[in-house]
């Protein structure tokens, strides 16, 4: 099998649109109301030295999706054992932004259709680009990148013109307790689930800059994320705005441009389109591919089909209704701490040491 | 070759799905697009729902048509689709523009109103509350448009219009509403609709607003005064301002138009009680003088300027006596102001909001610049 490369362009672009994916139109926490903006800031610098960690996993051994590198660190069973927590996280995450998904959809205009179908449709697409290698991926996430952004610079500028800046008094009412809070739960919702991307970066060209996708790819993430919430604060406000599931949708709804542009909300909904099934292709390859390795299976490709009809048969009953899967946001940025922090710390703290032990230098082997 | 086979066995599975039929399937001729929606009490049940739904008259030229529909039940969603069974349609409410609640079940409460507004996926937030003003809301809908045929859309043209010319009322959309009810230190207000004689004809008109007290009406407040409350409010774009001006037991009657106007609330604490100061900055034109008085000399201007401001001051003052006294609701949205502006002292007051806002000291400081008086150099005089 030939190796496949995607360039350090497509790898950002990836983790940018992975990081807006689903924050999109579930919009970030509202413990801290009107300072969440001030969250998102703390949380991107909160983000920061992790995501610079999980860089330098991917730098330590280039070539190498983490999956090898637990492997190599780790040896061959307890690398087994812990690849399986991974292959979980993705499988998981995979599982929730199928969810996610459908029930945006369901919500907003398909509302008799069984979700089954949207989300089957959705992995569908996503095995086929999967399987067409991560380069597809990679080629496609470029494209779709561009009308992305273009759109939510739109939106956000026209959200400007209905913004009200009395929504964002009094700053820090309730303290900075709320703010770190919240904080916490955007940098575990979405900033470090980039850790899917220790998979991913590995494909990067040789001679590409992990550390330089991961910075710039929270950035301008977390960027975008800071956008939306202040546009959602400014046109909505308190108390309003934490009555609504899909804050940036109603948001959006209400842009008026003179009499004849209105009825923009749409947008949004196909920015979460594109950017969902971004995020669930990127769960699916990691899961494939973690699952390939551990079954020392060369082709992860052939674990795709399988896994997507998984996800979609765990996504359907993993929520028994929506508030559930609102409800589960709060417990999620416990559940994320093993796979987010504890794991990769362990296996940076681990990695570094075997190198550093072995003396030869895996990285001039390599 | 077998996969060739596979993937031709793999298409029919697609196709039962994709080609089969749909779920989501609406026919426009099914649906009753809905353009607003009245809510009186009902005689049987509790609410008596009332919707404009937008007929298209058949013919060579379509032409848009209002019809009126109504069912009774005991929450808004029953009796909205009790009378689906009179119109034999669906509503469709991705259209609806404006929402008329009757006196009565404002009174009652407008909670569950608001709250099917901004649950519902379809219902957009940006739908505008109104009070009737008259007995019923559903007489404001049977009532006649002069522009446009669906009247729902008429009161929303007539919004624009308020806001460019009259300042006698604003528009509320729903998160507006709620931010209000559910907000700290601010009330609710709501623009009125009434019926009026037009050419002998009952016409739909637009003006005053109704106070609330939580999600009960108190009181109704009509449009000049609503003018200052919105004068409060920051939010008079342009509109009219009448001056009494009693010179020389020459009483002048003098119309200004104003072109911007700007407030400041200052929350303010003096000798240990809250106080809020409230200043005002407005732009007019001379208009319109019904005596053949001239303010062209620097003198008679100052003067003019300074009972001008005395007036405007006198009347926004008279207006927040008025809601303190009858109200005592905050729809001026002091207390939000002491939020934003003075939080440690708000968390103290805040359970007390009701009490000190009956009590509060309020100051109003008024500036009004005089611009233009037009194109007349002089008024008018008569001789004989």
């Amino acid at each position: 099998m030939p190796k496949e490369f995607i360039t350090e362009r497509q790898g950002l672009n990836m983790m940018v649109l992975f990081i807006i994916g689903s924050t999109l139109v579930v919009g970030v926490t509202d413990a801290a109301k009107q300072d969440s903006w001030l969250s998102v800031i703390l949380a991107i610098i909160m983000a920061l030295p992790m995501l610079m960690l999980y860089a330098r996993i991917v730098h330590l051994f280039p070539g190498q999706d983490i999956f090898m590198v637990i492997h190599r660190v780790f040896g061959r069973i307890v690398g087994k054992v812990l690849s399986l927590f991974f292959v979980w996280y993705a499988f998981h995450l995979g599982v929730l932004v199928i969810r996610n998904f459908s029930e945006f959809l369901s919500e907003i205009s398909l509302t008799e259709t069984p979700q089954y179908l949207i989300q089957l449709v959705v992995v569908i697409l996503g095995v086929w680009m999967v399987k067409g290698s991560i380069e597809v991926l990679g080629r496609w996430t470029s494209f779709v990148f561009n009308i992305v952004l273009v759109i939510i610079i739109g939106i956000c500028l026209m959200a400007f013109t209905e913004t009200n800046f009395a929504n964002f008094t009094p700053m820090l009412y309730g303290g900075f307790r709320p703010v770190i809070d919240g904080a916490y739960s955007i940098f575990s919702f979405p900033l470090a689930e980039t850790i899917i991307f220790t998979a991913v970066l590995s494909f990067l060209k040789p001679g590409a800059n992990s550390y330089k996708v991961y910075n710039r790819g929270l950035w301008i993430g977390g960027g975008i994320l800071l956008a939306i919430t202040l546009g959602n604060i400014g046109v909505l406000g308190y108390p309003f705005l934490s009555t609504q599931y899909y804050p940036s949708y109603i948001t959006v709804s209400l842009i008026d441009l003179g009499t004849f542009f209105r009825r923009f909300e749409i947008l949004v909904a196909v920015v979460f389109l594109l950017c969902g099934l971004v995020k669930v292709s990127i769960c699916l390859f990691c899961t494939a591919n973690g699952l390939a390795k551990i079954f020392n299976t060369h082709d992860y490709r052939v674990l795709l089909a399988p896994v997507a009809l998984l996800n979609v048969s765990l996504a359907l009953f993993i929520y028994p209704s929506m508030q559930a899967m609102f409800e589960w946001v709060n417990v999620y940025r416990y559940y994320a701490i093993p796979f987010q922090i504890l794991l990769p710390l362990l296996i940076w703290i681990c990695a570094e040491a075997k190198l550093r032990l072995s003396k030869t230098g895996a990285i001039e082997k390599d | 070759m077998r996969k060739n086979y596979a993937k031709f066995l793999f298409l029919p599975l697609i196709m039962i799905f994709l080609i089969s039929g749909c779920w989501n399937y609406r026919e426009i001729e099914g649906l009753a697009i809905v353009a607003g929606i009245a809510v009186d009490r009902g005689i049987h049940h509790k609410y008596l729902a009332t919707m404009e739904i937008i007929g298209f008259k058949p013919g060579q030229e379509s032409e848009i048509e209002s019809k009126l529909v109504s069912g009774e039940g005991d929450s808004i969603l029953e009796a909205i689709r009790n009378s689906y069974n009179i119109s034999g349609q669906m509503g469709y409410f991705n259209h609806t523009r404006a929402l008329i609640i009757s006196q009565d079940v404002a009174k009652m409460g407008i909670l569950p109103i608001t709250d099917l507004l901004f649950r519902s996926p379809l219902i957009r937030v940006s739908l505008a509350i109104l009070i009737s003003k008259e007995k019923t809301a559903g007489e404001v809908l049977a009532a006649r448009s002069l522009n446009q045929p669906i009247k729902s859309f008429q009161i929303c043209e007539a919004f624009a219009v308020q806001q460019k010319a009259l300042s006698k009322t604003a528009e509320i959309k729903v998160f507006e509403a709620v931010n209000a009810m559910g907000g700290e230190g601010t009330d609710l207000f709501l623009p009125t609709v009434g019926v009026i004689s037009n050419q002998g004809q009952p016409t739909m008109e637009l003006s005053g607003m109704a106070v609330f007290q939580q999600d009960k009406l108190v009181g109704l407040l009509d449009g000049e005064e609503s003018k200052y409350v919105l004068f409060i409010r920051n939010k008079v774009q342009e509109g009219i301002l009448l001056e009494n001006m009693d010179r020389e037991a020459n009483a002048t009657l003098i119309s200004f138009k104003i072109l911007k106007n700007q407030t400041w609330i200052k929350p303010v604490l003096a000798k240990g009680k809250p106080g809020v100061k409230i200043a005002v900055k407005t732009t007019v034109d001379i208009w319109e003088l019904d005596s053949p008085l001239n303010y062209d000399s620097e003198q008679d201007r100052k003067m003019l300027k300074s009972q001008a401001e005395k007036e405007l001051q006198a009347n926004i003052l008279r207006i927040v006596r008025k809601v303190q006294q009858n109200y005592g609701t905050d729809i001026f949205g002091f207390g939000s102001q002491f939020r934003s502006q003075m939080p440690e002292l708000w968390k103290e007051i805040k359970p007390e909001w009701r009490d000190y806002f009956t009590q509060l000291k309020v100051a109003v400081k008024a500036e009004v610049e005089i611009q233009k008086s037009g194109m007349a150099i002089k008024s008018l005089k008569v001789e004989d």
